[in-house]
């Protein structure tokens, strides 16, 4: 069984019309690094990987004072041959706000487009051998065709929160993969925005607060059983997730982790923290992992090693990790990376994106070359 | 989809509001060059009114006791002495607003997520400047000797002028204010929260040593939002929701009812210093800028200018303090609808 890579959040978001050559392949080269799988001239953020491919969204164009102009796409290549391998599942997506996923041979990704310009939800779905006649397939359940707000992907369904007409509470939703069985279910309703969204076993966990300015109160971490039979429980209060704005999206869902017994979360401030609770909710206050971290933006935990892509003065975003319980002087893994979601696992290797140099100062940041890399785990 | 805010614009623009200093929301603001360039009647009337030219048209202005800070229409950064602009012009880069004036170098803010930059006052040697900190969550800002101090998410910040380093030093945890402002060695900033009633809001006046040597404590709690507050070593100072200026001493502000120290006509963009309080009164269809002692008008305040005085920045107030001189900038013209930018009028403070 292919196994699920769920991808960590946003960093790009699509909103201009520069005029792009939209069906042209991005030109891929090899690299005699062997931690290189391939260059590519796009800004890679987002990556899966499989058994046989790495998946990832990439984007060209340049960020601006008004944000970022260009296009996104999803394309995929061949661990090993990534330059003769490309597959390009679609070529202009709204945004990557809510990355994809791949799950039995088919990925899974959503979309603002069809079948208007109102900002709807879709989910997509093709092959990752390619797409049937090179369309993707519209996959979405209609209690989904609202405005949404985060996405996790699990095993078998994705989970998905979304504003509920008339209010400003959220809903939280189970929709099952395509060939699985059931209809979309709402698991519960959340009363405020769901800030983070993450999906561990049989339990959906959430970050419930305000993503307000200038002053964003502290959250609350939330789980409920997906089946929708029990009450949510309350896991931990005074859950400061993050600031609100990452000068890029600030809106972007945030990101938690797991590990067998903990739930992870990242403080994104200069002075932030990985901060985590047991899974049954914390007793007291939640248990400092690892700090200080200037503004960590994601995070992942593989065994016992706690990974993490991070803000740094002179070095972009940069990759760290440590071993949990040992967390004093983490390692810096790789800096200049393409993006704060481009961060995936196999049973080998880490996999990110890197850019030969931090970005230079806006208004013209142009993410034009990324390398994806795997890195021994 | 969602559009890109321009974070560090807004953070460089409330910090000049933090700070009483003179700033625009950086539009455009031209000259007719089809209007002859008229001085308003009231400009020059009177001795005590000084007209200082400046080179270049200017966005917005700032001050201290040297110098006069402006910023031009294409963002440049530029500086001259009081006395002789013309001939002492420096420039210092290319900025989205000026953050603060230390006591000897400016901060300013850059283009690149919220990035923070600092030069000499007196210029950049080989056009070199430092960068300070570079942070998306920046807000509210406020510069004290040469330190920079902001907000950011959950804490308040500070750094030396000389750069922060990757963790800056924390003046205090956990606090989400929309306003800061800087009094003696002490912060003092506003945090927002609900009120009992789960609808309306409330203001934390707060305050912490500059150093974060102490936790917080709670000065005064404000029965509003967005309250326009100024400090000093003694006093609170606030525009209540009736528009009257009211104060309480520091340690006892939380206990004790404020004072009335003004009327309760429209007013906004409260500062105050030793030589008194200062606020903008819009009552009449302009904004004139207003006087009282410390303790309060006597009678009625005293309106300091008497011409328009740009009234509709988005954030700053459109006038300056030094130690010396109130400054601001008028509108000129028959029908006042063009604002002056090559020129700064100034008055001598008056004493309490």
């Amino acid at each position: 069984m292919r196994r699920l890579l769920i991808m960590l959040p946003v960093l790009a978001l699509a909103c201009g019309s520069k005029s792009l050559d939209l069906q042209a392949a991005p030109h891929i080269t090899s690299s005699t690094d062997p931690t290189v799988v391939g260059a590519i001239d796009e800004q890679v953020s987002r990556i899966a990987v499989d058994g046989e491919r790495i998946y990832w969204m990439g984007s060209q164009g340049w960020f601006s004072t008004e944000g970022f102009r260009g296009t996104t796409a999803l394309r995929s290549c061949k661990k090993a041959d990534c330059e003769n391998s490309l597959v390009t599942y679609a070529s202009e997506l709204a945004g990557t706000q809510f990355g994809f996923a791949v799950q039995e041979g088919q990925i899974y990704w959503f979309d603002f487009r069809y079948p208007s310009s109102e900002p709807l939800w879709s989910i997509f779905a093709c092959d990752v051998a390619g797409c049937a006649a090179g369309t993707p397939t519209r996959t979405t359940p209609s209690e989904l065709d609202r405005y949404g707000r985060a996405v996790a992907y699990g095993s078998d369904a994705i989970y998905a929160s979304v504003h509920l007409d008339g209010g400003d509470s959220t809903g939280l939703y189970r929709i099952p993969f395509p060939g699985h069985t059931g209809p979309a279910k709402l698991i519960t309703i959340a009363t405020g925005d769901v800030l983070a969204l993450g999906i561990h076993g049989d339990y959906l966990y959430w970050v419930e607060g305000a993503a307000v300015t200038p002053a964003p109160p502290p959250s609350t971490l939330w789980r409920a059983h997906v089946s929708g039979n029990e009450t949510p429980q309350t896991l931990a209060k005074n859950v400061q997730l993050a600031g609100y704005g990452s000068g890029l999206d600030p809106d972007y869902p945030r990101v938690l982790a797991f590990d067998s017994s903990y739930i992870y979360w990242h403080q994104r401030t200069l002075d932030g923290a990985i901060e985590r609770c047991p899974l049954s909710g914390c007793a007291g206050a939640a248990e400092v992992v690892v700090a200080p971290i200037r503004s960590p933006l994601s995070v992942l935990v593989a065994g016992s090693k706690l990974y993490w892509i991070h803000d740094t003065q002179a070095q972009g975003l940069a990759l760290s990790s440590c071993t949990i319980g040992n967390c004093v002087s983490p390692e810096l893994n790789a800096p200049y990376l393409a993006s704060i979601t481009a961060l995936a696992l196999d049973d080998q290797y880490l996999y990110t994106a890197t850019t030969d140099h931090a970005p230079p100062p806006l208004p013209i940041w142009n993410h034009s070359l990324s390398q994806i890399r795997r890195l021994p785990r | 989809m969602i559009a890109h805010r321009s974070i560090g614009r807004e953070l460089a623009l409330l910090l000049a509001s933090s700070l009483g200093l003179a700033a625009c929301s950086g539009r455009v603001l031209t000259l007719d060059d089809t209007q002859s360039p008229e001085t308003p009647s009231n400009v020059d009337a009177g001795p005590s009114v000084e007209k200082l030219p400046l080179p270049d048209e200017s966005g917005s202005f700032w001050v201290d006791d040297t110098r006069l800070y402006w910023q031009t229409e294409s963002q440049w950064l530029r500086s001259c002495l009081h006395e002789d602009c013309d001939h002492t012009t420096i420039s210092y880069g290319r900025a989205l607003g000026l953050v603060g004036i230390g006591e000897n170098v400016i901060f300013w803010s850059t283009w690149g997520g919220g990035g923070v930059s600092s030069c000499p006052k007196t210029g950049c040697e080989n056009g070199a400047l430092t960068w300070v900190v570079r942070d998306p969550n920046g807000q509210a800002s406020a510069v004290s000797g040469d330190y920079y101090y902001w907000s950011s998410a959950f804490d308040i910040f500070r750094c030396p002028s000389a750069g922060c380093g990757e963790i800056p030093e924390v003046v205090a945890r956990g606090e989400s204010p929309w306003d800061l402002k800087l009094a003696g060695s002490r912060v003092y900033w506003s945090n927002i929260r609900a009120a009992a009633d789960g609808v309306s809001e409330l203001s934390d006046i707060r305050s912490a040593p500059q150093d974060g040597s102490e936790g917080p404590t709670t000065i005064a709690t404000i029965s509003y939002s967005y309250v326009d507050f100024a400090v000093d070593t003694r006093n609170l100072y606030w525009i209540d929701q009736s528009f009257q200026v009211v104060s309480c001493p520091l340690e006892t502000c939380q206990s004790q009812s404020p004072t009335p120290l003004t009327s309760n006509q429209p007013k906004w963009g409260l500062t105050v210093d030793a030589s008194g309080l200062y606020w903008l009164d819009r009552s009449g269809g302009t904004d004139v800028v207003m006087h009282c002692p410390l303790g309060g008008c006597s009678s009625e305040p005293q309106a300091l200018t008497t011409g328009h005085v740009l009234g509709t920045w988005s954030y700053g107030y459109p006038y300056a303090l030094d130690s010396t001189y109130l400054y601001w900038q008028e509108r000129r013209g028959k029908t006042g609808d063009t604002l002056d930018t090559r020129s700064v009028r100034r008055m001598r403070k008056p004493t309490q």
